[in-house]
């Protein structure tokens, strides 16, 4: 058995974040190391499960079947209403393509690494911007789940309530909620089995699968990580961007290259430890676009254009945060 | 309408636009307080002025103001003390001090509501609202992706590229796939339904 085989044990997995974290049950862990704990589960576990997503008035449910070997991530996907549709994860490659097939969902990103959520350290920086607290135990999905409240300190995030199994740490369910506590999304699973053993069989697509594969992402050229200080931080700026942020976000990427109609833009990624927005500058897009604000669901976007430039801000963030960056922004001559 | 009540028509008129000059003034001043016709009429004028400008009208009457005013003034019961040949100087400059005190109230009270109105929009005299301000204050609209085919395209790209980027930064979502809400799905919290996936306190 080699070691990246042992590292995909889920138990084992599970048992060494809790080595790390210190020698901690069920019974001691405080908050952050509730959440060290789920940023693994999260990655390493194998289950099958059915996961509701509520937004609105409008509820999605899929079938998710994960298994996590040697050989990387192996996933499949697919909607339990609406139109029928599948996503089949192989490795690195995912099936169909989302670009190709416009749908009203979008798969996460496989990741590239192990544990590259959340390290403990990080989650400990988070308590600049929020308040993370332990509450009660409750019934989720048939198990027992340890709730864990985030509150914001400010309104340029929102908070989130997570359930965690309280063995494994995966998470069942979450909900995010506004500064007035206003319910904004919620997510979970209504049964799982953690741990689960998935056959090849249990990955097969229903559907043909179309030879696609994901985008990659693009490479990370500056990754300045500061974080936050007291402060609205100021950012190291590769080119563009705002002047200023609010407070406890920072710069974590940020990728200069040329677009689909091949002009130039930037992309930057700012996050506060918890939740990221994005902002796209296009330097000469194909066409002029109208100023304007959308929202979906608790996530925001800012459009407009300055002078032959469009800006694009995007994230999971009030609208005060994306006005605040918006604000910010200065053409180089006017530094 | 006789040429006298038409000439003291346009010096009342004048004097509420603050067009009269300083001895006419004083002249229409005292009979202001003199006369109640005058008073009513110069009354009305300013009612008059106040619809056209759609100010906020005073309801308390000037006539009655002013004759309360020079009822309780104080230097009144010393103008008999004063010498008889001081007495119709004093007493005319009294009766127009009162009636200018009577008009500054009037115009104070309206100046007060143009205030509290401008306060109330939320708009100052000092800086003029930008485009960004129009745009951010009105309500974010929920995203379509029912308009222009290549704008939705761009969007959705712009927001996997921003997911991805989240998640291979470490800050992403924990959820295995995300969904994007149609336009539909954009209700205010008030009106969603409680919570679907609601727990069970364990006991």
């Amino acid at each position: 058995m080699t070691v990246i085989h042992l590292l995909t044990r889920p138990s084992l997995i599970v048992g060494l974040c809790l080595s790390l974290a210190g020698p901690l049950c069920a019974e001691d862990r405080n908050a952050l190391g509730w959440l060290d704990q789920m940023g693994v589960a999260v990655e390493r576990l194998s289950y099958r499960g059915t996961l509701i997503q509520v937004q609105g008035q409008k509820i999605e449910a899929f079938e998710v079947i994960r298994r996590v070997d040697d050989t990387g991530v192996h996933e499949r996907i697919f909607a339990l209403n609406g139109p029928a549709r599948e996503m089949v994860r192989r490795g690195d490659r995912t099936e169909p393509d989302f670009d190709e097939r416009p749908t009203s969902w979008i798969p996460s990103v496989i990741q590239p690494s192990l544990m590259l959520h959340q390290t403990p350290h990080q989650w400990s920086e988070l308590t600049d911007a929020y308040e993370i607290e332990l509450g009660g135990r409750e019934r989720v999905a048939g198990y027992t789940a340890q709730r864990v409240n985030i509150h914001p300190k400010d309104a340029y995030r929102y908070g989130q309530r997570l359930w965690l199994e309280v063995e494994t740490g995966m998470l069942l369910k979450s909900v995010i909620v506004d500064g007035a506590g206003n319910r904004l999304g919620e997510q979970g699973f209504v049964t799982i089995e953690l741990d689960a053993t998935i056959s090849d069989q249990d990955l097969q697509p229903v559907a043909p699968a179309l030879s696609v594969s994901m985008p990659h992402p693009h490479p990370v050229i500056d990754r300045p990580r500061r974080r936050g200080s007291r402060t609205a931080g100021r950012v190291v700026r590769p080119l563009w961007g705002p002047k200023e942020l609010p407070a406890f976000f920072y710069l974590i990427n940020a990728h200069h290259g040329r677009s689909d109609q091949d002009s130039a833009f930037d992309h930057l990624l700012f996050s506060d430890g918890l939740t990221s927005f994005s902002v796209y500058i296009d330097h000469s897009p194909d066409r002029v676009v109208n100023s304007r604000l959308e929202a979906m669901g608790p996530m925001h976007i800012f459009t407009a254009m300055r002078g032959q430039r469009q800006f694009t801000i995007m994230g999971q963030v009030p609208e005060a945060t994306v006005e605040f960056v918006a604000r910010q922004f200065l053409a180089p001559d006017e530094k | 309408m006789d040429r006298t009540q038409q000439h003291l028509d346009e010096e009342l008129s004048a004097c509420i636009d603050g067009e009269l000059e300083r001895s006419r003034r004083q002249f229409v001043l005292k009979r202001l307080s003199d006369e109640t016709e005058v008073a009513e009429r110069w009354g009305r004028y300013h009612l008059v002025r106040a619809v056209m400008r759609k100010e906020q009208v005073a309801t308390e009457d000037l006539s009655s103001k002013v004759s309360a005013a020079l009822a309780s003034d104080q230097a009144l019961t010393s103008l008999k003390d004063q010498p008889g040949w001081l007495r119709p100087v004093a007493g005319g400059l009294i009766a127009a001090s009162v009636a200018v005190v009577a008009l500054m109230g009037l115009n104070q009270n309206l100046m007060d509501m143009s205030l509290d109105d401008a306060s109330s929009s939320g708009l100052g005299f000092v800086s003029q609202s930008t485009p960004m301000d129009r745009i951010f204050a009105q309500p974010a609209i929920p995203v379509s992706y029912q308009g222009d085919e290549a704008q939705d395209t761009q969007l959705r790209r712009l927001l996997f590229q921003h997911q991805q980027a989240a998640r291979q930064a470490g800050v992403g979502s924990y959820w295995p796939v995300e969904t994007i809400p149609s336009p539909e799905d954009q209700l205010p919290p008030e009106q969603q339904e409680p919570e679907l996936l609601e727990s069970k306190k364990v006991p």
